[in-house]
């Protein structure tokens, strides 16, 4: 074509030295020649040219050519951007408009949403009040910090007693079986054909009861195994689950569905009966036989295990120590029964303090005395003692020794006025009182005590002071050498004066004066 | 694991023998009164065509009369069909055609056979030739099947398996 063009254009300067009667004829053939043709040209280059026109032709075609070329991959990817962006300038104009047209669809699907959320909310509250305050809570709590999986997994995993059996992948459109997945000794039928048949079943509950288009069947129950079904557009995940499982197993369900259906979004929907692809669903599938026993943690650090440690030394302290301290205190409480003159009622312990209630001779041993020997501190131990008086030999004879000390000490010698002769009737009671005297020194030998008599001169407080004095010791050592002429032995008597005004006898005779002139006894030693 | 799979849907009239079709050449866990009370028993049949194995998932619709209408949802996704007609039951050959027209309406043009069934009882035959051959020159593949002796069982689906894979190339 370029080669004819720069022909005709050539030929005119070449005819040219030949006149122009021949430029014309020339003109003449050309345009007999090819008129109609640079006619078409020209009305070609014009609508080429008028962008009006391209636009109208263009316009003309421009469905017909998407259209043809709707399956092309390369346009698709050419109006991607566009229509994206026509998306979004639209929204930002008005996003009433696509709002409206998107109503039906997401309308509805927010409604399910929800109508989901919240019944999963209202189902697991309960749970949640219980799990939140018990003590199995706080174990749980522990285990999701130890092991830093999410509570809500520790939660599914410990909470019911149930275990997820079987999980299906099952191709929506053909109820063909994708994947299969049982937990370890779970026996299982065909599952492809368990797969066909569960979406029959599925479109025949829905075919039967009228449901709408988008209304699935999510559960089926059976005694004590249920179907939990997950549908997405392509694919159907479905658990057989053993018992009764938490709400929170759907969650999982859905987001592994859903996990699947974004990895596999092209497998999907090319899916002719080939299900060897999704074998790399496997794990996920896994993943959703909850209920069996969770792998023990794999990593602890040397702090996670201090804990324990820490606490099992404080319970063994704690432990040796209250051992030892009841030991200590069993040995206390039958060393005191043990004591003569005590009678223990009770021995308790209230709250870290003893308490020991009885019966107690004031002659028995002191049971605080005893606290100190068992390395008892004294101010963790409350009596409350009853007084009694034992029969028993001991007390009866220290009793009867008191009794016959205090007798003798009411004993006295009455003398005349500045008068120290012993008179014969004097000398009768000197021989009961030297007996008396006896019989306490024996009593005292006998218990093993030693005791020595004071014998104590008086006068009254007549006359002068030195001279009183001297009549006072003679008047004792006086009735001191009758007691020892009468067998007490001078030894364990010893005389002096006890001064004007000194201890008195008993009585309120009306001669004050003549109590005074007298001689007292005094036990010294062996109480 | 799991090979090559296809769904398969078998319809035919009642009583043309289709479950004992089933009974004794596929392998099945449900019983039979599934099909009174779903519509639908699923079987499976391993095929193998040219060494490649094939499972053909096989719904098997309750039989057709004018109570029971084949549910479309049963037909979705089905990669061929089996309509099985009765031999010696006229009848059921002019079902199995209104049956063809009504699946391929819901699935497309997908692979079918017609299995003429009981080919045992040659005696009480119906259906001739005749009748057959405009199937054939559609294009049917039209194959005599005896659920009694198995003569055409296997054939038959072989047959269905390879075109559906020729269909899927």
């Amino acid at each position: 074509m370029t080669g004819a063009r720069a022909a005709a254009i050539a030929m005119p300067d070449e005819l040219q030295g030949n006149g122009h009667g021949s430029a014309n004829a020339f003109a003449e053939l050309r345009s007999l020649l090819v008129g109609p043709e640079r006619e078409q040209l020209a009305d070609i280059r014009r609508r080429l040219d008028d962008p009006d026109r391209l636009v109208e032709d263009l316009g003309r075609v421009l469905p017909e050519a998407i259209h043809l070329r709707s399956k092309d991959r390369k346009l698709r990817l050419a109006l991607h951007p566009i229509v994206e962006e026509s998306i979004r300038v639209s929204v930002q104009r008005d996003p009433r408009m696509l709002a409206d047209a998107l109503h039906p669809v997401i309308g509805s699907a927010v409604r399910k949403a929800v109508a989901s959320a919240l019944q999963n909310m209202m189902l697991s509250l309960n749970q949640m009040v219980e799990q939140s305050v018990s003590l199995r809570s706080f174990r749980w709590r522990l285990e999701a910090w130890r092991t830093g999986k999410p509570f809500g997994e520790i939660l599914l995993l410990r909470s019911l007693l149930y275990r997820v059996e079987q999980v299906f992948l099952i191709h929506r459109k053909t109820g063909l079986l994708l994947l299969h997945r049982e937990a370890s000794a779970v026996v299982v039928k065909d599952a492809d054909l368990v797969s066909g048949m569960l979406t029959a079943i599925q479109d025949f509950v829905r075919d039967s009861f009228g449901a709408a288009e988008n209304a699935e069947l999510e559960t089926v129950q059976v005694g004590e195994f249920s179907v939990w079904i997950q549908h997405g557009p392509q694919a159907t995940l479905a658990a057989v689950v053993r018992g009764a499982a938490p709400r929170e197993l759907q969650q999982v369900l859905q987001d592994t569905l859903w996990r699947i259906a974004l990895d596999r979004a092209a497998d999907l929907e090319g899916f002719h009966g080939d299900a060897s692809p999704f074998a790399a669903c496997a794990a996920d599938l896994d993943a959703c036989l909850l209920g069996k026993a969770a792998p023990s943690a794999k990593q602890s650090s040397v702090l996670l295990w201090m804990v324990p440690v820490l606490v099992l030394l404080a319970l063994g302290a704690w432990l040796f120590f209250s051992i030892r301290d009841q030991r200590r205190w069993d040995h206390y409480v039958r060393d005191l029964r043990q004591q003569p003159g005590i009678v223990v009622t009770s021995a308790e312990k209230h709250g870290g303090q003893y308490q020991v209630s009885g019966l107690r001779d004031p002659l028995a041993a002191d049971g605080a005395a005893l606290l100190a020997l068992n390395a008892i501190p004294r101010d963790r131990v409350r009596f409350h003692w009853e007084p009694y008086f034992s029969t028993q030999p001991q007390f009866a004879a220290v009793r009867e020794f008191e009794t016959r000390r205090i007798a003798l000490e009411r004993q006295a010698l009455y003398f005349p006025f500045d008068q120290s002769r012993i008179t014969p009737e004097q000398l009768t009671v000197i021989g009961s009182v030297a007996a008396e005297m006896r019989d306490l020194l024996r009593r005292a030998a006998s218990t093993g005590k030693t005791i020595r008599i004071e014998v104590l001169g008086h006068t009254d407080d007549t006359g002068a002071e030195q001279h009183n004095k001297v009549l006072a010791q003679t008047r004792a050592d006086r009735v001191a050498a009758a007691l020892a002429a009468d067998g007490v032995p001078a030894a364990q008597l010893s005389s002096q004066s006890a001064g004007t005004g000194e201890a008195l006898g008993p009585g309120t005779p009306e001669d004050e004066g003549a109590v005074r002139r007298s001689v007292t006894f005094r036990v010294v030693g062996g109480s | 694991m799991l090979g090559l799979q296809k769904k398969v849907c078998m319809a035919g009239a009642f009583a043309v023998g289709k479950t004992s079709l089933v009974r004794r050449y596929v392998e099945s866990i449900f019983d039979e009164r599934y099909q009174t009370t779903v519509g639908v028993k699923i079987d499976k049949k391993m095929v193998e065509v040219d060494g490649q194995p094939l499972t053909l998932v096989l719904w098997d619709l309750a039989g057709e009369d004018d109570l029971a209408q084949l549910r479309a949802s049963h037909l979705r996704g089905a990669a061929g069909f089996i309509l099985v007609v009765d031999g010696c039951r006229g009848r059921t050959l002019e079902t199995a055609l209104s049956l063809e027209r009504r699946i391929t309406h819901e699935t497309g043009a997908v692979p079918f056979v017609l299995a003429l069934n009981k080919s045992d009882l040659a005696p009480e035959w119906e259906i001739s030739d005749a009748a057959i051959d405009p199937l054939l020159r559609r294009g049917w593949t039209c194959t005599r099947t005896s659920a009694k002796d198995g003569s055409g069982v296997e054939a038959m689906f072989a047959g269905l398996a390879r075109k559906m894979l020729e269909a899927q190339e």
